[in-house]
Parts: structure tokens; sequence; C-alpha cells
């Protein structure tokens, strides 16, 4: 075991152990940085994968050191849609380190979207995926030439985990902004993506038929669905509720 | 940091450096037992997150290290319905405690399927619920022994996670075999999944609207589906239809 190897280890379960103790994002963010220094990962982003009607910034929690200009160029640029930054991430569920893309043929949009990325030294890096109370969320760190030494991403994978389970308990996302379900009503989505019926879920949950048929017309209502099964693959989509 | 919490975390990393070469989905489950087992908890269990429709163990449980008439029993008595280690892992990002000692809060249901995990020597269990390709997941480690030490969860939480990707990696050739849709049938349920009727599915593709039911049938025969809205959610969740 080298070194280096011995020390992302033992700062990664530090950082867990303390981090519960820690009431500052920009604390919890420092400390990681400590870590992601070293494999050259400067910038940093936290955030919630935001829904494909949402606005990107919507879904981000904690910045730090990324360039001033680059939320408003991939604003303005309306980027969200076309980044396969974000497509790869919506598809994965384990860290992944991202290079230079060269799998963009036909797509002016998108190679745009990663030649400004590199302009902002953000061309590399590492995203990870991460589970949260109201779907995905994803740790995105980036650099211009990140090296990873062995047990690097493991550790940086165990100290996103908790970062941002930590960070999202101490910032509560702009209610307005994101199409929020009730437990009730994401318990209810998920028995129907089972293939129950409301009789058959009203069972299971003790309540009456007609009560499930209220929250399942509430959640469709709120997704902008015309039908139950259309709720369900909205609500599977975004990442509202798993099966 | 007592010394057993310390290797277990080089053990963690460890873990994550070799699983890649290890190919039997057993042999990581037995690694990750025999690291539960330093401290008192044997039964290791991997699994997809049950629906309910499950006949069968084999329907959902990967692997696991628990006496063969367990699962069974498990299915057999409906515990899936109203299991609230279930309930609350459908709700959870993170990994949590639970206890079997009677909590006479809880519901009677509730409670036998406590007293049933009792019966099979379970005093505590550590469930690390887990987002995986083909849906959400849970590793479970339980035991005799009431406590777990807090610093070894986080190193835990992460062997499992490995863990859990590379067995679904290692299984899912078998599953998607049996999930051949054809262009056709997936092409209808693209279409059911944004909320169209079979009538007016029939108008879009100039097809008979009973053509697209069998479409549909057929597609929901061949994900294990009981109806068309579980179809449209397995066949998003594997990644056989997007929206």
């Amino acid at each position: 075991v080298s070194d280096a190897a011995f020390n992302y280890r033992s700062e990664a379960f530090a950082f867990v152990e303390e981090i519960d103790r820690v009431s500052e994002p920009d604390e919890i963010v420092r400390r990681m940085q400590r870590v992601l220094d070293r494999s050259g990962l400067g910038a940093l982003t936290i955030g919630h994968l935001p829904s494909f009607d949402e606005q990107y910034e919507d879904g981000v929690l904690v910045v730090r050191d990324m360039p001033a200009e680059y939320f408003g160029v991939y604003v303005e640029g309306r980027y969200a849609r076309v980044d396969p930054l974000l497509r790869r991430l919506r598809d994965s569920v384990m860290p992944f380190e991202y290079r230079v893309e060269d799998d963009l043929e036909g797509e002016p949009r998108a190679r745009e979207l990663i030649r400004r990325r590199r302009e902002f030294r953000l061309g590399e890096g590492l995203m990870i995926p991460v589970p949260g109370q109201h779907g995905i969320g994803y740790v995105w760190a980036s650099g211009e030439r990140p090296e990873f030494a062995p047990g690097a991403k493991p550790a940086l994978h165990l100290m996103s985990l908790y970062a941002f389970d930590r960070i999202s308990s101490l910032i509560t996302p702009r209610p307005a902004n994101r199409r929020t379900l009730t437990e009730r009503e994401r318990e209810v989505l998920r028995w129907v993506a089972a293939g129950k019926s409301a009789w058959e879920i009203g069972e299971i949950l003790c309540i009456a038929k007609r009560t499930v048929d209220e929250h399942t017309q509430t959640a469709a209502r709120k997704l902008g669905a015309v039908s139950r099964t259309q709720a369900v693959a909205i609500a599977l989509r975004d990442q509202l509720i798993a099966i | 940091v007592s010394d057993a919490a310390f290797n277990y975390r080089s053990e963690a990393f460890a873990f994550i450096e070799e699983i890649d070469r290890v190919s039997e989905p057993d042999a990581i489950v037995r690694r990750m037992q025999r690291v539960a087992g330093n401290f008192g908890l044997h039964s290791v269990v991997v699994a997809r997150l049950p629906n309910g429709n499950e006949q069968r163990p084999e329907d959902f449980v990967l692997v696991d290290k628990m006496p063969a008439e367990f699962a069974r029993l498990y299915v057999e008595r409906g515990c899936v319905h109203v299991d609230p280690v279930l309930r609350r892992l459908r709700r959870s990002a993170m990994p949590f405690e639970y206890r079997t000692e009677p909590d006479p809060e809880s519901e009677p249901r509730a409670r036998e399927v406590m007293r049933f995990r009792r019966d099979f020597g379970i005093r505590m269990g550590f469930v690390i619920p887990v987002r995986a390709r083909i849906g959400t997941g849970l590793v479970s480690v339980s035991g005799e022994r009431p406590e777990l030490p807090s610093d070894t969860k986080p190193a835990l939480h992460l062997m499992a996670l490995y863990a859990f990707e590379r067995i679904s990696d290692l299984l899912r050739p078998r599953a998607s075999e049996r999930r051949q849709l054809t262009e056709r049938e997936r092409e209808v349920l693209r279409w059911v999944a944004v909320g169209k009727s079979a009538w007016e599915i029939g108008e879009i593709l100039c097809i008979a609207r009973r053509t697209v039911d069998e479409h549909t049938q057929t597609a929901a025969r061949k994900l294990g589906a009981v109806n068309r809205t579980q179809a449209v959610a397995i066949a998003l969740r594997d990644h056989v239809i997007a929206i």
C-alpha cells in the first residue's frame, strides 16, 4: 500500500465521521477540496440533477472555484439539453471520469459546449452520481488534467455520498422551482408502477381506494401527465420514484 | 478509532480494487460475509427491491447468505407488502439500521415480519440502499449482534455499492435475454409512456387498435409485467425504452 492511497482512505473516513458536526456547506466543500486538489480537480459543483423541463441552475446547491461566467454561458446557451455529461449522468449509478469526448459526430452543439468547457478549464473531471431524497444528485469536480492515484476515486465517491446528504439537509432546495410530490404521492406512484390497481394499493397502504385515486391524480397533475402510466413514466425518468 | 475498524477500512478499499477481477457473485458475497462476520453479522442479502408480484425469492434476490427457508417463507407470507424495512428502504437514500425487538408502536403486521426475522436469529440489520441500473436494490447485513460500531458503517456502505454494481453486471446478460422486445413493441410502449391511448397509438402508427393491444400485451408478458403501466415502468428502468 502506497502512502498516497493510505492518505486517501484516512481522509475519506475521517471526513465522513466529522461531517455531521459541520453545519456550514462551505466548510464541507473546503474539506473536500483538500482531497480534490491532490487529483488536480479545482472546480466543484454539487446539485440535484435537473428534470428535463427544469432549469439547470435550479438544482445547484453549492459551487466552489467555478469560473464566474460559466453558468451564465451555460444557461444563456441552453446547453443543458445537449450536454453529453448530463446525459451520461442520467444513465450512471457509479462515478465516472470524463475526458475529451470524441463520440459526438453530428452533434455540433454538444461539441461547441465541450469546447467552451475546455476554455473554462473544466474540460476533464470526475462526475459522481449520488442518490438523494428527491431524486438523483451529483458531485462534479473538474480541472484541466486530473490524475487519480489508486484509492482516490473510491475515497471521493465515499466523501461525495456523505457530503451530498449533509449539504442537502442543510440547504433546502428552492421549493417553488422543484416539482415536489408528497411522500404519500410517491408511495402510491411506486405501487402503480408495480402494476397494482387502486383497490390493491388501498389494501396495501390501509387507505380508501378513493384516496389512492386522489393521490394518483394529484401526482399526475403536478407532473403534467395525462394518464397514470405517463405519470409513472415521468416520475421514473426524473428519478422522483425508483423501482 | 479501534484497530478492528481500521482494518475494516483497508479491507473496503482492497475489496473495491479487486472486485472487477472476481467473476462469481457468490464469491463477492462470501467476501462481504467474512468481513461483516467479524462484527457478528453473518447474514448477507443482495436483492433488488421487490414489487410484490414476485412468486419466488429468485425473482428479486440476487445472492443471499441466509437459511434457504427464510426467503421462501418471506415470499409465501406476503412480507413484501408490510415489511417496515422495505418501507423505509423506499424512502431512504442513505444506509440505516433496524432492530427486531418488539415495537408496540408499529402495526401488527409489521411486528409479525420483525418477529419472523427474530425467529431466524436476527437482532439487528444494517441496510444499504443502492441505486443501480437494474433498479433500486439493497444490500443487507444482519445477525445476532445488537450493535454495529458506527465507524464501520461507511466502509460497509462503500463495499455494498461496488458489490451490488458488480453482481448486477455479472447477472445482467441472463436477465436481458428474456427481454428481447421487437422494434414495434418498443415503439408502442414509448407511446404508451407518453400517455397515449391504444386508439391514439393506432392512429399514429396506422395500425388497428387491436394490433396495438397485442403489441402492448406481448411486451408486458416479455417484461414480466401484469399491466401496461408496469410494462412501461420496467422498460424505462431497464433502458429498453427512453422518453
